[in-house]
């Protein structure tokens, strides 16, 4: 059984130049990742470019292909330590069920002997969800945000601003109303089952999802969205769909790309999905097939009628993780390649080739990246909404390790609630089913 | 004397010996693990593997029993099973009564209708899931239904749209034994009754039915049970979804055990599976011992 | 019976109404596997083509060679043969020396041991799955061939059919061949299997379709391709290559391609097996 990490703290420091000092160098480490296609190709760049760049680290990429198969894969080597990763990609709403496993050495204790490095630099609000606790656990690698996607062409064709998307809730329903009307399209935008989005507004109108500080004081042991604003949430997505502005679209298999086919076939010509999906939709837009299409990209809308205090966005996507592995020196190898991949030059670097937003602040005064964001302004989208969020336990986001029983419950009660269960109902269903699933993950641990 | 004895324990070692592998095998992957998915249940699972599991004595076997993912599961099964025995074994009935005739060229119709005994699972639910691809798939087409998240995403029509592929592929086994029953009953009562002027309705209500009940009511419980059991179209088909519509108990089962890192939950779910089946399994040796009793009479 | 023209002619008609409705069946029944072996013959464009192509005109063979190679299809069956081969006999063998013991030999405990036997039967394989799981890992065989037999070396209802079999078996022959010296392993051998041969075949065959038809037990202890039997490797066939329809449905048919042949060849063993138990008279 492994210690909990308070108690290795306690004892030792984190082997700092481990690695230098090793008397097999290079020293071979492992990472586990879920990057595939453009994604995999710059961090396959990124790790060549360090492993040539020093000979005290060498680092070996394994691809998982996605984040259900890496927790799979990690959970089922918890069994067997010495197949566990030195190194691993994980996704954000699982930290603390990757905590929970005692099986990680925190960044944190890395940091306390690192005087060289520093945190100043990085984006508050990606570095606060890796914040349980008071414990700095990880540090952002890839990181996107939820943005509204919608079709310039067709806002001009309602009369609508085409570079002023709908900045909150009801403004939304309005040029969604306005498109519909128009005869301009069947449906004014598209709502994919999702409770990212949920979740978000919920972070934007400044409030916890769950008890406990969102989970960072504490286990939480209850969720805490039963209450105004999630109600006005639910209202307004019920009012959506029951007055046919919006159309529901599905989040299984390969149909969670429907609300931005809706796009593109001029069914739906506004949608809110994932930035890190902007580097696909251009391809695409691209190749030609949507000529009718041109695209804007705008920030997640206040859920009121004017901006919350104390709201913002939480992230989404994933951080990098050193796995307690026996070895001092991969332990210190981990670190090392962590502190490459988070400089400001890899991350412009990452960020170009892939669409996810740079962790650092400095990384927008690169060439490469004020270059890309130059010719699509529409990255920087997401990146300015983050850079904005305040930091506080709302917007840093929730953390259990009943994270997707959570989404579960939540993603229960939307369906419900598109199915014709009035939404003050369907929220208190999925209330107390994310309670159920609080507690019971409780019991386990 | 002594050697009769001698004799006698040769014989038993030789028994012991020969028995060996298949008892062997029994212990270590029958009985020993039924004891233990129960030892199983008694236990809260941690949320990662390496940590360590809480006992907890009957409350987690209360908990799940009592939960409504529980009885939503065995909704969801009874709705699959009811759904897919009776109608796969009325339209195995109909085809084997359409097919038993002497028309010429019959043989190739019965060929047909026994052919989907060679599709397994995967076979069979592969082929369905391409066909009924929201996109592309013929079936979609053919119902006017292109476009929009498909049947297998709509959570009405999933599980439906499951048993509906379950009894094609069912087809060819179910045809092949009503066949064989209509051709094991007594001609001469069938021909009597043909004189006698009873219409084929009548004739097919009164006479046929009743002597065909016992391997009809075989073919049920056989048929639920299976149903019981079914896993792999739902795996190909819908994996549970969408939003559990079509989670059955046994890939409740699976999802706990082997994705959600749960084994003491599956535990339970085990043995309510184990539980049903074999009360199911009773009831047809029951009723099969009175059927035989009436037979001889 | 009257045999007017009235008669005949609803005689007649009655035959082209069962025509109609034979063929119409047939028609349901018969749809997705004439469609499966069309599409495996055209290409991906043509197959979303609309309206539909019911039929080849310019046939691509090579699809199968493409499901087969770098479809995996052909390691997937070669790993199905090793598997369901090795059950089988695994299977046979234990059966028939098991019945044999408990029919031709004593020692004590036989009849609760032999219902010990039978009661597997009442235990339903998802109710051993997660321990058996377990100890596969320990024994660190996960992800190869003899995780894929070792659960199913013996076999519950071969040893039923076998005794049942063996048991009604002349003891007269059994007495004759004792004096003659002949040991219970020559007479097991020599006389009794082959006298048997029907109902070893049957159950043998009984045995190949359910180890290779096997889903759930395949899918949990599987992760690479080395070892993937035919069930799963289709189903990662069809989740790994879903937009191209040609190679999956080609896929599919080499999938089910040698069972459909061993049915053909052994379809009276078939019907025999299927109904064997079901049909009383």
């Amino acid at each position: 059984m492994l210690l909990p990490d308070t108690a290795v703290a306690a004892r030792s420091k984190f082997p700092l130049g481990a690695a230098a000092k090793s008397s097999s160098k290079p020293v071979n480490i492992t990472m586990w990742h879920a990057m595939t296609n453009a994604n995999l190709t710059t961090l396959q760049g990124l790790t060549n470019a360090f492993n040539a760049s020093q000979s005290n680290v060498k680092v070996n990429l394994v691809g998982q292909n996605s984040y259900t198969d890496t927790l799979t894969a990690y959970t089922t080597a918890l069994s067997d330590p010495s197949k566990l990763p030195d190194l691993v990609q994980w996704e954000t709403e699982l930290i603390q069920l990757l905590i929970d496993s005692q099986s990680i050495v925190s960044v944190a204790s890395a940091m306390a002997v690192d005087h060289a490095f520093s945190t100043k630099d990085f984006v508050p609000s990606m570095l606060n969800f890796f914040k349980v606790n008071g414990t700095q656990w990880a540090l952002p690698f890839n990181i996107s945000c939820q943005v509204v996607y919608y079709n310039e062409t067709a806002f001009t064709k309602a009369g609508l601003d085409p570079s002023n998307p709908p900045t909150t809730l009801p403004k939304m329903h309005a040029a969604a109303a306005k498109i519909v009307q128009t005869g301009t399209a069947k449906y004014g935008m598209s709502l994919k089952l999702d409770n990212t989005d949920f979740e978000q507004w919920m972070a934007l109108g400044g409030k916890d999802l769950i008890n406990k500080n969102n989970g960072r004081t504490g286990r939480a042991t209850a969720v805490s969205f039963d209450n105004a604003l999630g109600r006005s949430i639910f209202g307004w997505w019920a009012n959506m769909l029951k007055n046919n502005v919006a159309q529901s679209t599905s989040n299984s298999g390969s149909a969670t790309y429907d609300n931005l086919l809706a796009i593109g076939s001029g069914i739906a010509p506004m949608t809110i999905d994932t930035s890190a999906a902007l580097g696909t939709i251009l391809q695409v837009l691209g190749s030609g097939q949507y000529a009718n299409v041109k695209l804007g990209v705008g920030p997640m809308p206040w859920p009121g009628s004017k901006p919350s205090a104390g709201g913002g966005v939480f992230v989404g996507g994933a951080g990098l993780y050193i796995v307690k592995k026996p070895s001092q020196a991969s332990q210190d190898a981990a670190w090392q390649f962590i502190k490459f991949l988070t400089e400001p030059a890899s991350q412009a670097t990452w960020s170009v080739g892939t669409g996810y937003v740079p962790v650092r602040k400095s990384a927008v005064t690169v060439p490469s990246l004020v270059q890309a964001w130059t010719a699509v302004p529409e990255y920087k989208v997401a990146y300015h909404q983050l850079l904005t969020s305040p930091p506080n336990a709302a917007t840093a986001g929730a953390v259990t390790g009943a994270a997707n029983e959570l989404d579960t419950a939540i993603l229960d009660g939307l369906t419900a609630m598109a199915n014709g269960t009035p939404y003050a109902q369907a929220l208190s269903q999925a209330a107390s089913a994310g309670n159920a699933a609080l507690s019971s993950y409780n019991e386990r641990v | 004397m002594q050697r009769r004895f001698g004799r006698r324990v040769h014989e038993a070692a030789l028994g012991y010996l020969l028995i060996l592998p298949a008892i062997g095998a029994f212990g270590l992957f029958v009985f020993y693990p039924l004891v233990r998915t129960a030892y199983l249940g008694f236990y809260l699972a941690p949320p990662t593997p390496n940590l360590p599991s809480h006992y907890v004595g009957f409350h987690q076997y209360a908990s799940v029993i009592g939960s409504s993912e529980f009885a939503d599961d065995l909704g969801h099964t009874a709705f699959f099973v009811l759904l897919s025995v009776p109608l796969g074994i009325v339209i195995g009935l109909a085809l084997a009564n359409l097919a038993h005739t002497k028309v010429p060229g019959i043989r190739l119709f019965r060929t047909i209708y026994s052919s989907t005994v060679a599709t397994s699972t995967a076979v069979a639910s592969v082929i369905f899931f391409t066909l009924l691809n929201p996109q592309i798939g013929l079936l979609s087409y053919v119902f006017g239904k292109e476009g929009g998240n498909g049947i297998l995403n709509n959570p009405h029509w999933a599980l439906p749209a499951v048993a509906l592929v379950t009894i094609w592929q069912n087809i060819g086994f179910t045809f092949i034994l009503m066949s064989a029953a209509l051709q094991s009953l007594p001609q001469e009562v069938l021909e009597a009754s043909k004189v006698d002027g009873a219409s084929a309705f009548v004739r097919f209500r009164q006479i046929t039915l009743p002597l065909l009940s016992p391997i009809l009511f075989f073919a049920g419980i056989i048929g639920v049970i299976s149903g019981f059991q079914a896993f792999g179209q739902i795996d190909l088909l819908t994996q549970g979804g969408p939003n559990h519509a079509s989670l059955v108990l046994i890939y409740d089962l699976y999802q706990q055990a082997f994705q959600y890192n749960n084994p003491g939950f599956a535990a339970v779910l085990s043995i309510a599976l184990f539980v049903i089946l074999l009360l199911l399994t009773f009831v047809q040796f029951w009723f099969f011992q009175r059927r035989v009793s009436y037979a001889n009479d | 019976m009257p045999t007017t023209e009235h008669a005949h002619r609803r005689r007649i008609g009655r035959r082209v109404v069962r025509y109609v409705v034979l063929i119409a069946a047939a028609g349901v029944v018969l749809f997705p596997i004439y469609i499966t072996v069309v599409d495996a013959l055209l290409s991906p464009q043509q197959i979303v083509h609309r309206p539909p192509i019911l039929f080849p005109s310019s046939p691509r063979w090579s699809t199968f060679s493409t499901a087969y190679q770098s479809g995996n299809l052909g390691i997937y069956l070669r790993n199905s043969a090793i598997v369901t081969l090795a059950t089988v006999a695994f299977e046979l063998t234990t059966s028939v020396l098991a019945a044999y013991a408990f029919v031709f030999l004593r020692f004590p405990g036989r009849k609760i041991l032999f219902f010990a036997s039978l009661a597997t039967l009442m235990v339903p394989f998802e109710a051993t799955i997660i321990p058996n799981y377990q100890t596969i890992d320990h024994l660190g065989l996960l992800n190869t061939f003899p995780a894929l037999v070792l659960p199913f070396i013996a076999n519950g209802v071969g040893i039923f059919l076998f005794r049942q079999a063996f048991l009604s078996f002349p003891s007269e022959v059994r007495d004759a061949a004792q004096l003659d010296g002949c040991g219970h392993l020559r007479f097991l051998f020599r006389i009794v299997a082959p006298i048997n041969r029907p109902v070893i075949g049957a159950f043998g065959l009984f045995a190949f379709l359910s180890s290779w038809n096997q889903y759930l037990w395949p899918l949990v202890v599987t992760q690479t391709n080395s070892v993937r039997t035919v069930q799963i490797g289709l189903r990662q066939l069809a989740q790994t290559n879903f937009s191209q329809f040609d190679v999956v449905f080609a896929g599919t048919i080499l999938a089910a391609l040698p069972i459909a042949i061993l049915l053909v060849a052994f379809q009276r063993q078939l019907v025999a097996g299927l109904t064997a138990g079901a049909v009383k008279g």
